[in-house]
């Protein structure tokens, strides 16, 4: 047990308040604040319609397939990795500082009115902002299982960590063996149209399926971009059913393990102060060679093996069983980057940047879907399926420059995001100063 | 997970910490309403463990025998015991939170609260995935009760109006997706009907007519029961214990993620909230007059009676007719609430009759022990109506389903007693109870005075 939860909550409890700028970790803020960029030039595959493919928008050659590989080999799932190991080391840091200062039962209260409402803000981002990729309400409902968790040693906290990773391959499982035996009877399908015999009415519906799964159903595909070509309603309408599914089957097959599973690691990763920067250069560059060569090693592997087989759907599958590994190893190779620079303290003007982008996150990340709707959607500019892969990420690095630059100067007036003060009101139940340089009332 | 005795690093400067109750310190009025309802979830759960799932979801005269009595009584079933009790139990989970916090008096035991409490979440989740998957149960409420109890802790210390108010909403949001079923439903029959009548009058169905026409008429097909999914949970369910196992692990994703988010949760997180209220103004605890529970049950069964028999006679009058179905279950909540209520006026009405303590000591007991009797239906259950037991299965009337749960019921009336006699908890219970401690506790009835709670 770290010093912090050891020692007893202070008799004369007052009430807990929101952190002090004083009080935050620098190292930990800069890391947000680069996950947090790093999860748009992943989401904006959802905004652009790219879904995963350099082929659905724009040919699948050239600059287009170079950039899908370094960003399948190089980002794919380490963000939200190293987000989810955050928000893992946040539940320890939260809870052990409001339990010093007001006691347990109210660091429980505060701990899951917080969750309570991320939940709800995930809702209405998933919902009244139609963004089909939240994350805020997997985090908010992960969060509130694994609460009694945050004690463990960090032992404990990686092997259940461990485990809950390796109960997440149940699902990719069954899809590859699902996607298998379709892909079977699509090929007998097609053997016995060549020999010209009539195919059976199971064969079709395979057929069918497996285009739907290949997202290569020009119906489906173009009635999905007509849909986030319209105006808000259409749009609205067309994203229900997915988000309940998302919310729901998604969250059971996929998410909850996905999350779980790094927040659990990234409380282990936390209690050995390997966040906070406090391990030596030497550990964090053994600790980053050795993730990079296996990570890169394992996802280049599987990233070839994917544009041999022309982005073949089960080679779409596969890496899921090694991803649990694969992503984390990069995800190692990130942190321990920006854990030196962090310790070299430059480039000063970036860290300080991202620190500012970081500690504003939940602002952040909903002005990355704000934004990008704007230029993607109906009721914008709607560009949604117009540009090619590669040009997607002209818009990242646009929204990347501007959230670099607005943070800074936003937090050198005030205390909070504009999301975060709401977020944080909502939580103590009582306005927060939004002002920098004042006090909360306590 | 960590000791509890550690959590703190001074217990003894802090009080007391939470220890479990002490038989003695038990309220018995929770007790005998906990095992009235796990008695009569069986009632319901009966069709679920003998039956075909489309003889409980979709039209019940596809298995179970015909005639006006297995009607009746499926009526009769669908009415009073088709979630009420789970209801009832939703409640009492609620009630539970609070008397786990009004028992929290030492700063020790307040800050180990908020662990207990959720540790012993965490282990119901995996019990719940252990019953579900590996009892075989798709009856299984122990997994959507565990993620509806991880939303209520904030709320244990709003006033009583408050959460009643509270479960009010929650409930009320749980007629939603029944409203939106409806109205789809409404909506795909009059499109199926202007195609049918473009048809017949001659003229060519565009493709969006002919695929309305034939999705409504294979969502009438399925809902008279789907032939082909029937004969297969027959066979299946006359099999071995991989077979059915298989066929469960197939439904349980669905039912375990996509039912809780539509349906159940709301459902039973609004009985929680509402229990919570209702716990501390007394009502559940039975500390309320004998004229206010009498009021209670008319009321309730009064407007319950109404609004689900007039439905469920709808139903039955069109024939099981699929949107008259869709449009009686937008009224479900409503009808759960009332039923609920009208059976927790007379379930205290009986434990507050001083004659009437002995012979409701079984039905306490059964309630103390709810959790191993719950998992203890389903294995019962598995071992009459699987193919690995006497392979009942889609065999027996309805009429003749109630003769085994009398039979499961007088069972576990009797052994209940007994077992307490013997020990202080069921074996689920001291299981639940020592992983959430996180220490081995006594389970023989012989204990030491200090353990024993103030």
């Amino acid at each position: 047990m770290t010093p912090e939860t050891a020692s007893p909550p202070t008799p004369a409890a007052s009430t807990p308040t929101p952190v002090r700028a004083d009080e935050r970790i620098a190292s930990i803020d800069a890391l947000r604040g680069f996950a947090l960029l790093g999860i748009l030039a992943i989401n904006i595959m959802v905004f652009g319609a790219a879904q995963w493919e350099p082929s659905l928008t724009g040919e699948a050659a050239g600059l287009n397939v170079t950039v899908w590989a370094v960003q399948l080999v190089m980002i794919e799932g380490t963000m939200r990795c190293l987000f989810s190991m955050l928000y893992g080391a946040g539940v320890i840091l939260l809870t052990a500082r409001i339990e010093r200062r007001a006691g347990g039962e109210e660091a429980a209260d505060v701990y899951f009115r917080r969750n309570l409402w991320l939940l709800v803000f995930g809702v209405v981002h998933s919902y009244l902002l139609v963004y089909l990729g939240d994350i805020l309400f997997f985090y908010g409902f992960v969060a509130l299982v694994l609460f009694p968790f945050r004690k463990l040693s960090p032992r404990t906290l990686l092997i259940l960590g461990s485990l809950i990773l390796a109960v997440g391959v149940i699902s990719p499982t069954r899809f590859y063996f699902a996607y298998q035996e379709t892909k079977a009877a699509v090929t007998a399908a097609e053997a016995a149209e060549e020999a010209g015999r009539a195919i059976t009415e199971e064969q079709k519906e395979a057929r069918k399926r497996w285009e739907r799964w290949q997202r290569r159903d020009p119906e489906g595909r173009q009635e999905r971009i007509d849909a986030f070509r319209s105006g808000y309603g259409t749009i609205f309408q067309f994203v229900i059913p997915e988000q309940v599914e998302a919310h729901s089957r998604g969250m059971y097959q996929t998410w909850f393990c996905d999350a779980a599973g790094m927040m659990l690691l990234g409380m282990a990763f936390y209690r050995l102060g390997i966040f906070s920067g406090r391990r030596s250069s030497r550990f964090y560059l053994l600790l980053g060679g050795t993730g990079y060569a296996l990570g890169l090693a394992l996802r280049g592997y599987m990233t070839c093996q994917a544009l041999a087989h022309h982005f073949d759907l089960l080679w779409r599958v596969i890496p899921w069983f090694t991803e649990g590994v694969g992503r984390l190893a990069v995800a190692l190779g990130h942190l321990s980057v920006m854990m030196l620079l962090c310790q070299l303290g430059r480039p000063r003007w970036l860290l300080a940047s991202l620190a500012a982008v970081g500690r504003m996150a939940l602002t952040n990340y909903l002005g990355h879907t704000v934004i990008a709707s704007f230029v993607f959607f109906g009721f914008g500019f709607g560009l949604y399926g117009r540009l090619e892969f590669y040009e997607l990420f002209y818009v990242v690095f646009a929204i990347w420059i501007f959230q670099l630059i607005v943070s800074p100067l936003w937090l050198r007036s005030f205390r909070f995001g504009p999301a975060e003060w709401l977020w944080r009101s909502l939580t103590y139940w009582r306005w927060q100063p939004m002002r920098s340089g004042r006090r909360p009332t306590s | 997970m960590t000791d509890p005795a550690n959590a703190l690093s001074h217990p003894q400067e802090q009080g007391p910490l939470l220890r479990p109750v002490a038989p003695e310190a038990r309220i018995a009025a929770l007790d005998i309403l906990r095992g009235f309802a796990v008695l009569a979830v069986l009632g319901a759960n009966i069709e679920l463990f003998a039956l075909p799932l489309a003889a409980s979801s979709q039209d019940p005269r596809v298995a179970g025998g015909a005639g006006d009595l297995n009607t009746m009584i499926w009526a009769a079933g669908k009415l009073l015991l088709d979630g009420p009790p789970v209801a009832l139990a939703a409640m009492l989970f609620g009630a539970g939170l609070m008397l786990l916090t009004q028992r929290a008096t030492s700063p020790a035991a307040r800050a180990q609260l908020p662990d207990l409490y959720h540790r012993r979440l965490v282990w119901l989740l995996l019990f719940g995935l252990a019953h579900a998957y590996l009892c075989l149960a798709i009856s299984d409420r122990l997994f959507p009760f565990a993620i509806a109890g991880l939303v209520l802790f904030p709320f244990r210390k709003l006033s009583p109006r408050s959460l009643l108010l509270i479960g009010l909403l929650v409930l009320a949001v749980g007629a939603v997706d029944p409203v939106w079923t409806y109205v789809e439903g409404t909506r795909a029959k009059a499109e199926a009907t202007a195609a049918k009548a473009a048809a017949a009058a001659g003229e060519e169905l565009t493709a969006e007519q002919q695929e309305a026409k034939t999705t409504w008429e294979a969502t009438l097909r399925r809902s008279q029961g789907d032939a082909a999914a029937i004969e297969n949970d027959v066979d299946t369910y006359r099999s071995g214990y991989l077979a059915i196992l298989k066929h469960v692990a197939s439904l349980m994703p669905g039912l375990q993620s996509v039912s809780i988010y539509k349906r159940l949760f709301w459902e039973l997180a609004g009985m929680m909230f509402l229990g919570m209220g209702l716990f501390r103004l007394g009502v559940l605890s039975g500390q309320r007059t004998a004229r206010f529970y009498l009021h209670l049950a008319g009321a309730g069964y009064a407007t319950g009676l109404a609004v689900s028999g007039y439905l469920t006679y709808q139903v039955i009058a069109h024939d099981f007719d699929v949107l008259w179905r869709d449009w009686a279950e937008t009224y479900y909540p409503l009808g759960l609430l009332a039923i609920s209520l009208g059976h927790l006026g007379v379930v205290m009405l009986l434990a507050k009759a001083r004659w009437l303590r002995r012979p409701l000591e079984p039905v306490a007991a059964v309630g103390r022990m709810a959790l191993s009797n719950y998992v203890g239906q389903t294995v019962i259950a598995l071992c009459v109506f699987a193919g690995f037991g006497l392979g009942l299965f889609a065999i027996l009337e309805r009429v003749r389903l109630y003769g085994v749960v009398l039979g499961i019921w007088t069972l576990q009336l009797v052994a209940s007693p007994l077992w307490l006699r013997h020990f202080r908890f069921g074996p689920g219970e001291w299981l639940w109870r020592s992983l959430a401690y996180w220490q081995r506790l006594p389970i023989k009835s012989a204990i030491p005075a200090r353990e024993v709670d103030p």
